[in-house]
C-alpha cells in the first residue's frame, strides 16, 4: 500500500480511503454521499452511453453510478493502490466498471473508442492532489482545447482535422458555425453540426 | 412496413398533422408508425395514437450539452448522430419531413430511410420530394394556405378527407352525450392561458365574458381548461368567475372538449384537438397568431382576430407598445357575439374581425359581417400576411 494511502473504517465498518490525509469519502456515511453525487449529475445519465469518472476515492461513488446507469462506466485513476482497493472492496463490479490508469487512459481510449455520447465527470476530493495531470486528460477527453478537439475528431474517425487558430473554443455557437462550413470534416458530421447551429441561433 | 414521421416543432404543430397520420394509416394499412420530434412535446404521445413508436431528441438536453464543460464540445453532435444511426437500424420505407425546418431536413436525410418525402438534405443539396414542397420553399403558396395544407398539398393529399380523428378507431363523436342533452345545462370550456404572452387575453377580459355569459345563460356551466402546472395560476381567476377549474392532461382535455357546448380558446395546441369534436369553437387570435395560417380548421368555427394594423405580428418580435393594443382589439362582446353566430343567430355585430371557416378540401374562411336570409354576407380581408412558418 501507498505510504500516504490509509483505509479507515466507518462506525458501521465500511472501509473509506484518506490520501496524503485528505477523506476520499464521508467517514460517516459514504453510500449516502456517493447517492447524493450521483443525484448532481443524474441529467447526464438519460442519453448518454457512457460515463467517465476521474478518481476512484473509496469508490463508493462509482456503485452508486453503477447502480444508475446502464451504460458504460468508466474510471480514470493516477494511483494504482487505490485502484487495487477498489477491485477488492467492489469485487462484484470488477466486470461492469472498466478502470484505467490515469497515464494509459488517452492511449487506451484512443485504441479501444469510446461509445458516444457520453460525459465526462470529475470525483472532486479523488483529483484535487494531481489536478493539473487530471485536468489535461479532462481537457482531451471533452475537447474543448486545439488538442483535446482534434482528438476527439480521430475518435470519431476523422484523422485529418487540425484546430484552426482562429476557431474560438470558449464560443461553442461559433464553434459549430465553423464546423459546419469546415472542409475537412465529412458531410454527415457538417450536416450535423448545421443542425446544431440552427437549435441554437 | 414501416414509416418515420419528423416533426421538429411544438405541441400544436404535431398535433395539426394528425389528418395527414390518418391518410398515411389508409394508404397504408399494416404499416407500422414511429414519429421523432423534441422530447419536450412528449405529451402529444397521450392523444395520438395512431402512432406505434415515439422517438425523442431531448431539445433542452441539446443545449445543455451545448454550453456545459462537463459534456465533450463534441457532444450535442453526438446526441443527433447516435439517435440517427438508431433509427436508420429500422430500415424505415419512408421518411417524411413534416417541419418544413432545417433541423428536420437534415435529420431526415440522416436516417436514410428508402424514400423520403418533404424537405430533406441530401449530401450538401436540399432536395424536395415533389414541386408542391419546393413553391412552398420559394414562399410561393405561403400567403393562400394554412400550415396543414401546406403538407397536403406537398404530399398530394388533398382529395384525401380530412379525418381529425386521434384515436385508431374513429373517436364516437356524434354519438356523445354532451351535458347539455342530460341536464339543460350548457357547458362552456375556456382556454384562457397560452404558453406566448403575445397571444394572451387580460383576465379583466375573461372576467367581463364570464359575466356576459351568465347574464345571457344564468345557469350556464362554466370550466377553465389548463395543465396541471397552470393550476395555481388560475385559481384566483376560477374562484372570481365561480369555474370549475379543469386541471388535466391532454387526453382529458380532448375528453373534456368533446363533451362540452362550446370551447373558447387562444391560439393553443388543445383547439386542434377541438377539430376532433362537435362542440362549437371560438379561437381568439392575438398577437402572432395569424389565423389564416394555423387556426382552427372545423368548418363552422369562428375566429375572431383584431383589427390592428400590426396584426399578426411576428413570433420573435417584442411588441414594442407599453401595452398590446391588440389585447383590446377583441371585446367579451365580441365573443357573446360570436356564441350568438354558432347558434345560427341571423344578426350579429362585431368591433373587430370575425370570420367562419368553410374548410373542404382545403382550410377556408370567410368574413362575418352580419347574416341576410340565412346566407353568411362575405367581405374579403385587407390584412397583411407573414411571409414564411412564423413558429419554425
Amino acid at each position: 500500500m501507498h505510504e500516504q494511502i490509509r483505509i479507515e473504517k466507518t462506525p458501521s465498518g465500511h472501509p473509506v480511503v484518506t490520501c496524503e490525509g485528505r477523506q476520499m469519502s464521508s467517514f460517516i456515511d459514504p453510500h449516502k454521499e456517493a447517492i447524493e453525487w450521483v443525484d448532481h449529475y443524474s441529467s447526464l445519465l438519460a442519453n448518454r452511453k457512457a460515463i467517465i469518472v476521474l478518481g476512484v476515492g473509496s469508490g463508493y461513488h462509482i456503485e452508486a453510478l453503477r447502480s444508475r446507469f446502464s451504460g458504460h462506466v468508466i474510471v480514470i485513476e493516477k494511483l494504482k493502490p487505490l485502484v487495487e482497493h477498489f477491485q477488492r472492496t467492489f469485487k462484484e463490479l470488477n466486470e461492469r466498471v472498466t478502470v484505467m490508469s490515469l497515464s494509459e487512459a488517452l492511449k487506451r481510449i484512443s485504441e479501444e473508442g469510446l461509445p458516444a455520447p457520453y460525459a465526462v465527470v470529475a470525483f472532486a476530493p479523488a483529483i484535487y492532489l494531481f489536478k493539473m495531470e487530471y485536468q489535461s486528460v479532462f481537457d482531451h477527453l471533452v475537447g474543448r482545447t486545439p488538442e483535446g478537439l482534434s482528438h476527439q475528431f480521430k475518435l470519431r474517425g476523422v484523422g485529418h482535422y487540425f484546430c484552426p487558430d482562429t476557431l474560438d473554443l470558449e464560443s461553442p455557437a461559433e464553434s459549430f458555425r465553423h464546423f459546419a462550413r469546415e472542409q475537412a470534416l465529412p458531410l454527415r458530421w457538417r450536416n450535423i453540426f448545421r443542425a446544431i447551429g440552427e437549435v441554437i441561433k | 412496413m414501416r414509416i418515420l414521421l419528423i416533426n421538429f416543432l411544438r405541441l400544436g404543430d404535431i398535433l395539426m398533422m394528425s389528418p395527414i397520420v390518418n391518410a398515411l394509416r389508409r394508404k397504408y394499412p399494416g404499416a407500422q408508425f414511429h414519429h421523432l420530434g423534441f422530447k419536450e412535446f412528449s405529451i402529444a404521445e397521450e392523444v395520438m395514437e395512431q402512432v406505434d413508436c415515439w422517438h425523442y431528441i431531448s431539445r433542452k438536453e441539446l443545449l445543455h450539452s451545448c454550453r456545459d464543460a462537463t459534456d465533450g464540445l463534441l457532444s450535442p453532435a453526438d446526441l443527433i448522430e447516435s439517435k440517427c444511426r438508431e433509427l436508420t437500424h429500422f430500415e424505415f420505407d419512408l421518411v417524411i419531413s413534416l417541419s418544413h425546418t432545417t433541423f428536420s431536413s437534415i435529420c431526415a436525410g440522416l436516417v436514410q430511410g428508402k424514400r423520403t418525402l418533404g424537405a430533406y438534405v441530401d449530401g450538401d443539396e436540399l432536395k424536395f420530394s415533389t414541386s408542391n414542397f419546393e413553391r412552398i420553399n420559394q414562399h410561393e403558396s405561403l400567403d393562400r394556405h394554412h400550415y396543414l395544407d401546406w403538407f397536403r398539398l406537398g404530399l398530394e393529399m388533398t382529395n384525401e378527407p380530412v379525418d381529425w380523428s386521434f384515436q385508431r378507431i374513429k373517436s364516437p363523436v356524434g354519438t356523445d352525450r354532451r351535458s347539455s342533452l342530460t341536464d339543460g345545462r350548457r357547458v362552456y370550456l375556456i382556454q384562457t392561458l397560452s404558453s406566448d404572452e403575445k397571444k394572451a387575453w387580460s383576465m379583466e377580459r375573461w372576467l367581463e365574458l364570464f359575466a356576459l355569459i351568465r347574464r345571457r345563460d344564468p345557469f350556464a356551466e362554466i370550466k377553465l381548461l389548463c395543465a396541471p402546472f397552470e393550476r395555481e395560476h388560475l385559481a384566483t381567476l376560477a374562484e372570481q368567475a365561480d369555474a370549475e377549474l379543469l386541471s388535466v392532461g391532454l387526453k382529458e382535455a380532448h375528453s373534456a372538449i368533446q363533451k362540452a357546448d362550446f370551447f373558447i380558446t387562444l391560439d393553443t395546441s388543445t383547439k386542434h384537438l377541438s377539430n376532433d369534436s362537435k362542440c362549437k369553437v371560438i379561437e381568439l387570435c392575438l398577437g402572432s397568431s395569424d389565423h389564416r395560417k394555423q387556426s382552427i380548421y372545423r368548418a363552422g368555427s369562428v375566429i375572431l382576430t383584431p383589427r390592428d394594423e400590426c396584426y399578426p405580428c411576428s413570433p420573435r418580435d417584442f411588441c414594442p407598445k407599453v401595452q398590446r393594443s391588440c389585447l383590446k382589439g377583441i371585446a367579451p362582446s365580441d365573443v357573446i357575439s360570436a356564441i350568438e353566430f354558432s347558434e345560427g343567430k341571423e344578426k350579429v355585430s362585431f368591433s373587430c374581425g370575425a370570420f367562419v371557416t368553410t374548410s373542404d378540401q382545403l382550410w377556408a374562411c370567410e368574413e362575418i359581417t352580419g347574416r341576410k336570409g340565412g346566407e353568411i354576407e362575405r367581405s374579403e380581408s385587407g390584412k397583411p400576411t407573414v411571409e414564411s412558418h412564423s413558429e419554425a
